[in-house]
Formats: C-alpha cells, sequence, structure tokens
C-alpha cells in the first residue's frame, strides 16, 4: 500500500538526488542522451543537465502506475538493498523492483538530512537575521558535518551535489526552519521574517538563493515578493545573476557576489 | 490567450488538428516540456495518456531552467527559419522552406509547456528574433519559433502570468484555472487579466526598433490565413459562454489580431523582469514614444481603444474580459490619466506576490476527465491525487485549497468506484481505518483520520513520528527532551517502544488499531502537557491515495482522506 503522500515524497526525492551518484549507471547515461549530438555548452551545466535528465526519467518510471517498468538499478541507491525492503515483502514486490521503492528510501534520508541541517542551523546559531529578513548559508563542506550526505558520500568530493542546492530540497528545508520557529514561537510577531538560504553549488561555484515568506500560521499560504526583491537587488548589482529558474524566488548568483547579493537586498528592502 | 476553464477542450481540440495527419497536412508531434517536480511529472503523465489514445506523437523532456528551453527549442531548430539564416540570407527561399518543414510530419507543431514558463516573456523569447552581439558585431538571430508554425500551450501552476502570455493572441495559450477556486479564497487579484489594458498598450507602443514591429507583423499576415480558423473557434466559443452584446465575435478576433503587437512591445517595456536595463528604462520612456506611436497607430485607433475598454471594464467579471462593452466614462477618461491607470493596474498586479494556482496534474485531469472522453480512468485519477497532494506537501497549496481539490477528487472516486466497499468504508472509517484494505483491486479508496507522519507504511512509527515534520517542530523532537517527551506519549499510549520501533507494516494490528483512537484521546490530554498543546497529529484533509500492487500485478488503489478539526484543540 502506497499513499499519494508517499508517493510524492519518493518521486520528488527521485528527482532531485543525483542519481549517478551510486556510479552504477553511467553508460545508461550516455544512452539516453546519445541520439541528440549536444554540443559543448557549458560543462557544468551538462552534466547537471545529464543528471536531470537522468533522474527524471527515473522519477517519470517510478510513477507508472502499473509499477512493471522495473529499473534496474532500483535497490542501489538509498543502502543496502535487504534493509529497508520490507514494504516488499510485506506488499506484495512490486514497489521495491520499480523505483519507487528507492525512492522511498532517499526519500526518508532527504528528510533526516532536512531535519539535520535545520537543527545544525538552528545550534550553530547561523542564521542571521537583518531587519527585514533571515538567511543562512548552507556550505556543501558542512555536507559531512551535519550529516546530510547519507547517500552521497559514495561520490567523489568535487563532483558532490550540496543537496539542499535543488529547489524543492531547499523549500522543505526552509519549510520546516520555519515550522520549527513557528512552534517555539521564536520568530512570531515583530520577529516573523522572510527567510533567505543560500545553498552552495560546487560544480557550478555558485550559490542557489531563495527567498521564502513567513507565514504566520501553519498551512496558510502568503503571497511570495521575492521576485520583485531580487530583480530589484539584481538591477543594483548590474546584474551577474542568473534568474533561470521557473520559481520566481529563487535566483542563482556566483559565489564570490553572493555576500554583495544579500548585502544589496537588504539596502533595497530598507529603502523602500 | 487565456482559455478559461470551460474551453480548455478547444486548447486540446486545436493541438489534435494541428498535429493529426489530414490530407492537407502530414501532422507533426507535440513536445512536452516538463518542470522536475512530482505535480507536473504526473501531469505530463496524464496528458501523454490522452495522447497515446488520439494517436498523436509526442515527446516528452524534462526542462530546469529558462536557460534551457532555449536551448532545447534552438537545438530542434523548430524555426525553418533559423536555418534559412544560418545558410544565407535569401528571402525567396522562405516559403519554401516553410512548406519544406510543413511537409515532414516529424515537424514540432505544438510545444506543451507543464509547469513552466507562465511567468516569462515567452512573445518575446521565443517567437520575436532577437539580436546577439558576437565581437562587437551585431547579427539577428531569427526567433526560436514561427509564429505560423508553432504553437505553446502552456499549464502553469506558477503566478501570476506574464500579462505579455496573457495578450499575445493564439500563439501562446494559457489553459487558466483561476476563477475556479482562487478567486473564492481571494487568492487572486482578479484585475489580473484586465491589467493587461491591452489596447492602451497598443498606443504607447514600445520606442524600440520598428523593425521588429514590422516583421511581426509581416509574418502575422502570412499567418493569419492559418490562425484563422481556430481563431474563430476560440471566439465563437467565447462569445456563446460569455455574453457578448455588441459586436459579433469575428470582429473583435480581427481586432485582436491588431493589438498583439503593441501589448507585447509594451508589456515588455514596462514588464521585462530578467533584464535590469530595460526594466530600469520603464519610469522615463513611456509618455512620449507613446504618444508618437499613437499618432502612428491611428487608423485603428477606434477599433482598439474600443477593444480597450471591453477589457479594462471586464475587471468587474472577470471571466468575461475578452469580450464585453465599453463604459463611456473610461471612454472620456484623459489618455494620460488612463495611461496612468493601467500602470498602476500592472504594477500592482506583479507587486503582489507569486503564488501557485491549483496543481497542473489536477488541471489536466480536470481536463481529460471532464472534457475530454477519457471520464473514469482510475490511474488519471490516481496521478491526480499524487499531483495535488505533491503540491500541498510543498507548500504550493494552502490549506483551504488543499480541502476543496480534494473534496473533488473524492467525487471523482465516488463517481469512478461506486461500490459498496466505498460506502463501506466510509461508514466505518472511524472505528477502523484498515478497512481500505478490504476493498476491492484497483480500487480508489478514500479514508478519514489518515495519520500524518512522515512515510508511515514505509518505516516504523517511531521514525515515522520523528521524521513528521509536524510533531517534530511541535514537540522539539530535535532535543534530547523532545525525544523524552515522545517516549513518555508513547507510553501513555501504552504501546510498546519495542513495537513503535518495528516496520509499521509488522506492528501488531491491534496496536495499530488502538494508535488512532489514543492520538485522539491524547491530544485532549496534550493540551494540559506543556507544548502539546497545539499537536496536530491529524491533519484538516489530508489526502493520502493508497496504491497497493498485488504480485498479479493488477492492485488497488486508495484515496485516503480524512478530517479533524484540529485547530480547535488549541482555541
Amino acid at each position: 500500500m502506497i499513499s499519494a503522500s508517499d508517493v510524492s515524497h519518493a518521486v520528488t526525492a527521485l528527482l532531485e538526488c543525483d542519481v549517478r551518484s551510486s556510479g552504477t549507471n553511467t553508460q545508461q547515461n550516455d544512452h539516453t542522451l546519445g541520439q541528440e549530438d549536444i554540443s559543448p555548452f557549458l560543462d557544468e551545466e551538462e552534466d547537471e543537465e545529464r543528471a536531470l535528465v537522468e533522474s527524471f526519467n527515473v522519477a517519470y518510471d517510478a510513477l507508472n502506475p502499473n509499477g512493471s517498468t522495473s529499473l534496474s538499478f532500483g535497490g542501489n541507491f538509498g543502502g543496502d538493498h535487504e534493509d529497508g525492503d520490507f514494504s516488499t515483502i510485506v506488499n506484495g514486490g512490486d514497489s521495491a523492483g520499480s523505483g519507487l521503492g528507492s525512492g522511498i528510501r532517499l526519500a526518508i534520508a532527504m528528510q533526516k538530512a532536512v531535519i539535520s541541517t535545520a537543527v545544525s542551523l538552528v545550534e550553530r546559531k547561523a542564521i542571521n537575521r537583518l531587519s527585514h529578513f533571515r538567511y543562512a548559508y548552507l556550505n556543501a563542506t558542512s555536507n559531512g558535518a551535519n550529516g546530510s550526505n547519507q547517500y552521497s558520500n559514495e561520490s567523489s568530493k568535487e563532483k558532490q551535489m550540496h543537496i539542499f542546492a535543488k529547489p524543492l530540497a531547499l523549500t522543505r528545508l526552509a519549510h520546516f526552519l520555519m515550522d520549527m520557529h513557528r512552534a517555539n514561537e521564536k520568530w512570531t510577531g515583530a520577529r516573523a521574517l522572510p527567510l533567505v538560504l543560500l545553498a552552495e553549488k560546487p560544480q557550478t561555484q555558485s550559490y542557489l538563493i531563495a527567498g521564502f515568506e513567513f507565514p504566520e500560521t501553519q498551512g496558510s499560504m502568503v503571497k511570495n515578493e521575492f521576485k520583485q526583491r531580487f530583480e530589484n537587488a539584481a538591477i543594483s548589482m548590474d546584474g551577474h545573476i542568473k534568474f533561470d529558474s521557473f520559481d520566481s524566488n529563487i535566483v542563482e548568483v556566483k559565489s564570490e557576489l553572493a555576500n554583495r547579493f544579500i548585502e544589496s537586498l537588504h539596502y533595497l528592502i530598507d529603502s523602500s | 490567450m487565456l482559455l478559461q476553464q470551460d474551453n480548455w477542450r478547444l486548447g486540446y481540440h486545436q493541438i489534435i488538428s494541428d498535429c493529426r495527419p489530414s490530407a492537407t497536412s502530414p501532422g507533426g508531434t507535440v513536445l512536452i516540456l516538463c518542470n522536475p517536480d512530482a505535480d507536473a511529472l504526473c501531469a505530463a503523465r496524464i496528458l501523454s495518456y490522452a495522447f497515446r489514445a488520439d494517436k498523436i506523437p509526442y515527446q516528452l523532456r524534462p526542462c530546469g531552467g529558462f536557460a534551457r528551453l532555449k536551448y532545447i527549442l534552438q537545438k530542434l531548430h523548430l524555426n525553418p527559419l533559423q536555418r534559412m539564416q544560418n545558410a544565407e540570407d535569401d528571402e525567396e527561399d522562405e516559403m519554401q522552406m516553410i512548406q519544406d518543414y510543413m511537409a515532414s510530419s516529424a515537424t514540432v507543431r505544438t510545444v506543451i509547456l507543464l509547469n513552466l514558463g507562465g511567468m516569462h516573456n515567452l512573445q518575446r523569447e521565443l517567437f520575436e528574433p532577437s539580436s546577439m552581439e558576437v565581437d562587437g558585431v551585431r547579427t539577428a538571430v531569427p526567433a526560436l519559433l514561427h509564429m505560423d508554425l508553432t504553437k505553446v500551450f502552456i499549464l502553469d501552476s506558477h503566478r501570476p502570468y506574464h500579462l505579455n502570455n496573457v495578450h499575445s493572441g493564439s500563439n501562446i495559450v494559457l489553459w487558466n484555472d483561476y476563477d475556479h477556486w482562487h478567486l473564492a479564497t481571494g487568492g487572486v487579484p482578479s484585475d489580473g487579466d484586465d491589467l493587461s489594458g491591452n489596447e492602451d498598450s497598443s498606443d504607447d507602443d514600445e520606442d524600440d526598433d520598428d523593425d521588429e514591429d514590422s516583421v511581426e507583423d509581416s509574418s502575422k499576415d502570412g499567418s493569419d490565413h492559418d490562425s484563422e480558423e481556430e481563431e474563430a473557434e476560440f471566439g465563437d466559443d467565447e462569445s456563446t459562454s460569455q455574453k457578448d452584446d455588441e459586436s459579433n465575435a469575428a470582429a473583435v478576433d480581427t481586432k485582436k489580431d491588431d493589438d498583439v503587437s503593441g501589448t507585447d512591445a509594451d508589456d515588455e517595456s514596462d514588464q521585462d523582469t530578467v533584464d535590469p536595463s530595460s526594466s530600469k528604462r520603464r519610469p522615463g520612456d513611456v509618455s512620449s514614444p507613446s504618444k508618437s506611436k499613437r499618432q502612428r497607430s491611428d487608423p485603428n485607433t477606434p477599433d482598439t481603444e474600443l477593444d480597450s475598454e471591453a477589457e479594462s471594464d471586464s475587471e468587474s467579471t472577470s471571466s468575461n474580459r475578452e469580450v464585453s462593452q465599453p463604459p463611456l466614462s473610461q471612454m472620456s477618461m484623459g489618455m494620460r490619466e488612463r495611461h496612468q491607470d493601467r500602470k498602476d493596474r500592472i504594477k500592482k498586479y506583479y507587486a503582489s506576490g507569486s503564488f501557485h494556482s491549483s496543481p497542473v496534474a489536477f488541471m489536466t485531469y480536470t481536463l481529460l476527465a471532464e472534457q475530454l472522453r477519457h471520464r473514469s480512468i482510475g490511474d488519471l485519477l490516481w496521478l491526480a491525487c499524487v499531483g495535488v497532494t505533491d503540491a500541498f506537501i510543498h507548500n504550493r497549496l494552502d490549506i483551504s485549497g488543499y480541502v476543496k481539490l480534494a473534496c473533488m477528487l473524492q467525487e471523482h472516486v465516488e463517481n469512478i468506484y461506486p461500490s459498496s466497499a466505498n460506502d463501506k468504508l466510509r461508514g466505518f472509517a472511524s472505528v477502523d481505518g484498515m478497512k481500505i484494505a478490504m476493498s476491492q483491486n484497483g480500487k480508489i479508496v478514500t479514508q478519514k483520520d489518515e495519520l500524518r507522519f512522515f512515510l508511515l507504511r514505509h518505516t516504523s512509527l517511531f521514525e515515522a513520528m520523528i521524521l513528521s515534520p509536524d510533531l517534530n517542530t511541535r514537540m522539539e523532537l530535535w532535543r534530547t527532551s523532545g525525544m523524552k517527551k515522545l517516549r513518555e506519549l508513547l507510553a501513555s499510549m501504552g504501546l510498546p517502544l519495542s513495537q513503535c520501533q518495528q516496520p509499521y507494516a509488522f506492528m501488531k494490528p491491534a496496536l495499530k488499531r488502538k494508535l488512532k483512537e489514543e492520538v485522539m484521546i491524547h491530544e485532549e490530554v496534550c493540551c494540559c502537557i506543556q507544548s502539546f498543546d497545539d499537536l496536530c497529529i491529524f491533519f484538516d484533509v489530508f489526502l493520502t491515495c493508497h496504491f497497493p500492487s498485488y504480485r498479479n500485478s493488477t492492485f488497488r488503489i486508495s484515496v485516503i482522506l480524512h478530517f479533524f478539526a484540529s485547530a480547535d484543540t488549541n482555541p
């Protein structure tokens, strides 16, 4: 038995985890993209793109309601095959054969990473408060320290993608942080401020910056105004900023500019 | 253009007629570009089902960013002019190129964007030629897509739309849902549509380059013939579905065509978001060039203004924005005032912040189930459930929106599986949630009172509780004191720790049954204990779909829908 939320978690995890970090299917990788000639773009981006196509295919297959298109590497990357497989035994075996079973294990690992990272941010007091928003850096080097590399440490360090350099994972982390502080009432009233997270992308030497509004009550939504704020900040910096994401609250900034970006964001909101 | 929910099928029929081989055309393929999130993936699966059923070839690709979108389109050489210009500039070949291009059945005639693109200025980026500067030499780059050949359909839950997409004629079609449930929650500024204030915009056309306009115009002339049919089709429908008391729909359509170019350029100047320089230009430039343009566009003015009024008028009833009557009062308003007014409205439209509408998987399912013939297909419904749940999990839907969609999905479930098992389930759910196990194969079952623990069925209860964001943050399980409280809680519920650390599937059934009752009870108990007071283990309405698979590859789907008024425990 699988619930919709299970599937959603699993598919998201499959989408956002670098499938190849398991090191199982590099050949398949070439195969999937083989038919179209992709001329040298930027190397890192190309790599990222391939990873995306790869994980997209896995996730797409995992969604197959028939569960029959099992992929060969189904159980290879969330750790031990035997470990998490009780769902298979009980539920008839299909879900672990498909990508979904591994997706679920990945999702659990992801969730643990989210929680441990959030906790470490709080305990290290790494969330800085400005007068209009909070911000925190998530550096890839802190990856090992907070135990978030459960499944990605198999790959070499420079290849490693920071797990929070993916928008959905970053979103989850942000919302967990906000839940946390809503529950302990530290961020209420005048201290209820939007949150900006900066996640390092070692591959492209940049930061993924995402802005989140802080809804006072859980489950409600506040319209996100970071699109405009980011744009204004980018304008004031003569624009070295990539507005590439389809989510308007996410931008990518070169590492050396990240600090300045935050500064100009602050001053802009301050002056407006 | 916006395609309101009642007319979604028209968009789909347009795709079919473009891509299906016929006596006059060899047909074409559909390119589906999909944002990497679970919701869009579900939508892609649902949509591809329809295409398979209609024997429309399609290709599906992920697309993670706007640069990537352009890159993919460029690589596919969707605009025959691209090739031509690469080879040699021979304008006479153009028609020939287009004909050759059309002759191939592998031609991409339709691009569908799932959960992406609605906020970008697609009209400009995809359909208008750009220029590139290499080594100081400016070379013109032909547009990525050809107006006559390719249409872009957008299913995007990101809001607000870029107004340029909304008013860009029939080449960009947004399947729009929002009067549907967003209005009720007040989530959408109803002005979104008219903010466009299209026609005013045709007055204050951009100072940019006139050649751009003329190029577009010429291409437009060429396209007129082609697009007339479908324009008429859309137009007709509008006129029937919405009361248009004035001129016939056809006239409006042609007028619309006229304005399109103007709108684009204007919105570009006002709203360009990505390019800082052009946004900077915004404040100063508008008034003077607009005047000159106004004179230029004089012949059009009567028509367009009428139309524009119509559009701004429809503010009150956002649904019939495309065709309605101009109020005389506004006609008499000064140009400058109106212009200012329009600018303000546009500003408000964008400044109110971004948000999400209903999940695209749900929209796609609605299209297929309610407007096409794929009415009772459990698999598709399941995918819609996953999409909605995903949107909720990732905070793209708030609770009330989720409740509404979940209820609608539940109705669908009951329509598809009207069996007694479902009824029985609803009767007994509160007593025994495990009744779902008794349902038939291939069934989606809704259930109340689902525990909102993280992946409960795939871990142990203990771990699921720790990983659940709600419980974790509320009980501060990341502190040792919180863990201690959790153990106490479990103990007071009478659940042995050893059992809780078992995989949930292996937990004693009696304990599982007990769990829910205990949680209910302890929620009240918890009120006395500090920090338990607003413990919300049950969620208001939380939809889960159970989708078990049997060894014989028939399977059972169950949607679990549960209600609990959690907020009341903590007044």
